[in-house]
């Protein structure tokens, strides 16, 4: 990093709204990334009220009163728009700018020993473009028609106004995402120049903390495929507002026409890799987690490594497998199975090495731990149950029932969930200078782990009955009424984890003001990050760091008097 | 452990020459990534006979003028950016002025070659395959827009006797040639598939 220049200029726009600091603009994600974490999970409490309660009327505590309906229930349309704007919010303004977002930009420069991004200014600007993305898709909340409702997927003809969706929500839908996708290849450009020409001296690429690399190869993904579906939506852009017809057909068709198809391929093809953009970071925290506190090196560091670089290719030719059903060729549906089941043997072999990391190891149990334990438990039963969908036979069957959307949840919604809730607790005290309850953390950690399994496990076994996954009104379906029981425990357990999440929430604002101050490394961690001071300046270290050894030397027996040693500090003959 | 910096200053951080290139190069990546997928979406249309198309060699000519014209651009911005540097980036040569008016004589050639298609009868709502024409075509010129509005930033630079950090030239230059060549392949490729 050169050429640093020094500003006397300091106002709270510089410093806390503008700011070109990636830890501020670390923060300025994490926060409203929450902000639309709570918003998207609020509209699934409405979701399931209607799965458990058909065409009962919301109650107060579920802020009825707004809820656009007749006398306060939730209407069809009302219902088709819950269940896609929590789609689209939990994935593209939930869980990108918590974990991508927030800890990429508070992470990688600290980790890597930089003083800040390779571009701060489009940094900045990546944040400021997200942040409108977020306020256009808002904006459509208050559209004479409502939002969109063509579902997270947005297929046409369904997303188009010949197809059926008046108005202009899915306009804005698909400009706010187009908007979103800016913002993110903004981001991901800088990630990936930043650790390629910013690393500290010593940083090899295999000494750079797991985090890094999950956020790393995420940024890649990014760049590559963004734009795919960037193209996607500009066709479908133009399509719902100049009348063009490159996803219409049949008789929808004024002239001609083209393939709704077209753009399931175009979404899936970017849209696979999106699985792996949310989760990877998710991999790499967890890697770097089990090796904190289970006191010992990364079992097979580089060999997850090389597995997660493996899933970034494979994630890339395997987007057949979302579209069993729309009639592809036998061969080519085989062909997309056998390259999707390929995905389990590098996914397998990271996970032996983490329980291989937690093997005999001196595991402490604290927040962070819990969560990223959790991860294990919630990705292995994703990941098993995700071999059923890759089975075109099996799929065939499942394809659109509640079993798909538990066994996405689980890889997708509660993977990143405990992910992030781990990387939360684990860096809180760099964010904020102190630590989140402890206890508070235990009693949110168990009410969510408990919870979601119920949530998500049992949704997995009323799709596998048969409950398809966008019924509005299962009372309406003889074959569903045995699982009328079951959807209503489910939609109890959702609240009850809605509610841990609000304890979670308290924690994590009650203790910014009044936690206890953090030392400077709390966890006694070997990486970069916790070296400095709190609070941590721009421009994050005086004179660069160099870096002696690997992010992972836990109870080197090198190493006296303690279990850790930090990267800038030599130990035995490592050089 | 590293010495902390104690002071709050703001720290205005600018990236070096390589990383700017590679930054400019990774967008590029990007840029292209978009472009393919409009390619590879209007191939498949073709491929499945979605519609029907037929361009005339008066078209196809006017669209060849225009291709040279920005590969033209492309070599007098080249050779303004030598120039440039020859005379140790004092002065501002005409090269740079004919770069920018072909660069605009381009653009307006694109406006008259998507008015002579619809005049032969394809819209963009009657004829899938026009519409990918008009959308890539249209979606390459907003680059160019892009393009010639960096280049209307270092013309002002360059008049009011502004420094102008030699890599910021050569960027803006990599991003006008990157432009031409990509034209150039859209064009080739039409020709081609059409």
């Amino acid at each position: 990093m050169e050429g640093i220049k020094m500003s006397s200029s300091k106002s709270i726009m510089s410093t806390h709204i503008f700011s070109t600091d990636h830890k501020t603009i670390g923060k300025q994600f994490l926060f409203l990334g929450i902000f639309f974490l709570l918003f998207g999970g609020f509209q699934a409490m409405l979701i399931r009220w209607q799965l458990a309660y058909p065409e009962q009327p919301v109650p107060w505590w579920l802020f009825g009163s707004i809820v656009n309906g007749e006398a306060g229930m939730i209407t069809p349309d009302v219902y088709n728009q819950l269940f896609t704007m929590h789609g689209t919010i939990m994935i593209f303004w939930a869980i990108t700018p918590l974990l991508i977002g927030a800890f990429g930009n508070f992470l990688i420069p600290l980790q890597i020993g930089a003083k800040d991004m390779a571009f701060p200014t489009l940094n900045m600007l990546s944040f400021w473009t997200f942040f409108l993305s977020g306020v256009v898709l808002l904006v459509s909340y208050f559209l004479p028609l409502g939002v969109a409702s063509g579902g997270w997927t947005s297929y046409p003809p369904l997303s188009l106004p010949a197809g059926g969706i008046p108005g202009l929500g899915q306009a804005f839908w698909t400009l706010s995402i187009t908007l979103m996708g800016v913002a993110t290849m903004m981001g991901a450009i800088n990630y990936v120049i930043t650790v390629i020409r910013l690393r500290a001296p010593g940083m090899t690429y295999f000494r750079m903390p797991l985090s890094v690399w999950g956020l790393w190869l995420t940024s890649i993904l990014n760049v590559i495929f963004v734009p795919v579906i960037a193209a996607g939506l500009i066709m479908l852009l133009i399509d719902q507002l100049l009348g063009t017809q490159f996803f219409l057909a049949g008789r929808l068709a004024a002239g001609g026409g083209g393939d709704p198809l077209l753009f399931q391929h175009v979404f899936w093809i970017f849209g696979h890799p999106e699985v792996y953009i949310l989760i990877l970071p998710v991999w790499g925290i967890v890697s770097e987690l089990l090796s904190v506190f289970s006191r010992k090196p990364a079992f097979g560091a580089k060999i997850t490594v090389i597995c997660m670089s493996t899933i970034v290719v494979l994630s890339s030719v395997v987007w057949g497998h979302h579209m069993y059903t729309t009639g592809m060729s036998p061969l080519l549906g085989k062909t997309f199975m056998f390259l999707t089941l390929l995905i389990s043997i590098p996914s397998s072999i990271f996970f032996f090495n983490w329980l291989a990391t937690l093997w005999r190891g001196s595991l402490h149990f604290d927040p962070p731990m819990l969560h990223t334990m959790a991860v294990i438990w919630v990705f292995a039963i994703g990941g098993l149950t995700g071999l059923y969908n890759a089975t075109v036979t099996a799929d065939i069957y499942l394809h659109d029932t509640m079993f798909v959307v538990g066994h996405f949840h689980y890889t997708m919604a509660a993977s990143v969930l405990f992910g992030g809730y781990a990387a939360i607790a684990y860096w809180y005290s760099r964010m904020f200078g102190r630590m989140l309850n402890p206890l508070l953390s235990k009693i949110h950690f168990w009410g969510t782990f408990i919870t979601i399994n119920l949530v998500f496990f049992n949704m997995m076994a009323t799709g596998y009955a048969g409950q398809h996954r966008r019924l509005y009104n299962i009372g309406e379906f003889e074959f569903l009424q045995p699982l009328a029981d079951m959807n209503i425990f489910i939609t109890i357990m959702a609240f009850f984890l809605g509610a841990f999440q609000i304890l979670f929430l308290y924690n994590f604002i009650h203790s910014m003001v009044k936690g206890k101050v953090a030392e400077n490394n709390p966890w006694k961690s070997n990486t970069l990050e916790w070296t400095m001071d709190y609070p941590i300046p721009h421009g994050n270290f005086s004179t660069i760091p160099v870096v002696v050894n690997g992010p992972h030397e836990y109870s080197n027996p090198d190493v006296k008097d303690a279990d850790w040693v930090c990267q800038t500090v030599k130990i035995g003959n490592e050089s | 452990m590293s010495p902390q910096v104690q002071s709050s200053d703001l720290l205005q951080i600018e990236c070096d020459y390589e990383t700017s290139k590679m930054g400019v190069l990774i967008s590029f990546g990007g840029i292209i990534m978009l472009f393919v997928t409009f390619l590879a979406t209007f191939s498949a249309m073709v491929a499945k006979e979605l519609a029907y198309i037929k361009i005339d060699g008066a078209t196809i000519f006017v669209a060849g003028v225009t291709s040279i014209i920005l590969i033209m651009s492309s070599v007098m911005f080249h050779k303004s950016h030598s120039l440039w540097k020859k005379n140790k980036e004092a002065t501002i040569s005409n090269y740079f002025y004919v770069s920018i008016i072909f660069g605009i004589v381009f653009l307006i050639g694109q406006i008259n070659l998507w008015k002579m298609i619809v005049n032969a009868g394809f819209t963009s709502h009657s004829n899938v395959l026009a519409g990918m024409v008009y959308l890539i075509g249209g979606v390459h010129a907003v680059h160019l827009i892009a393009g010639l509005s960096v280049l209307g930033w270092l013309w002002y630079q360059l008049i009011q006797s502004r420094q102008v950090k030699p890599v910021r030239y050569q960027l803006i230059g990599w991003f006008w040639h990157f432009l031409t060549a990509l034209w150039c392949i859209i064009f080739i490729f039409f020709v081609i598939i059409l």
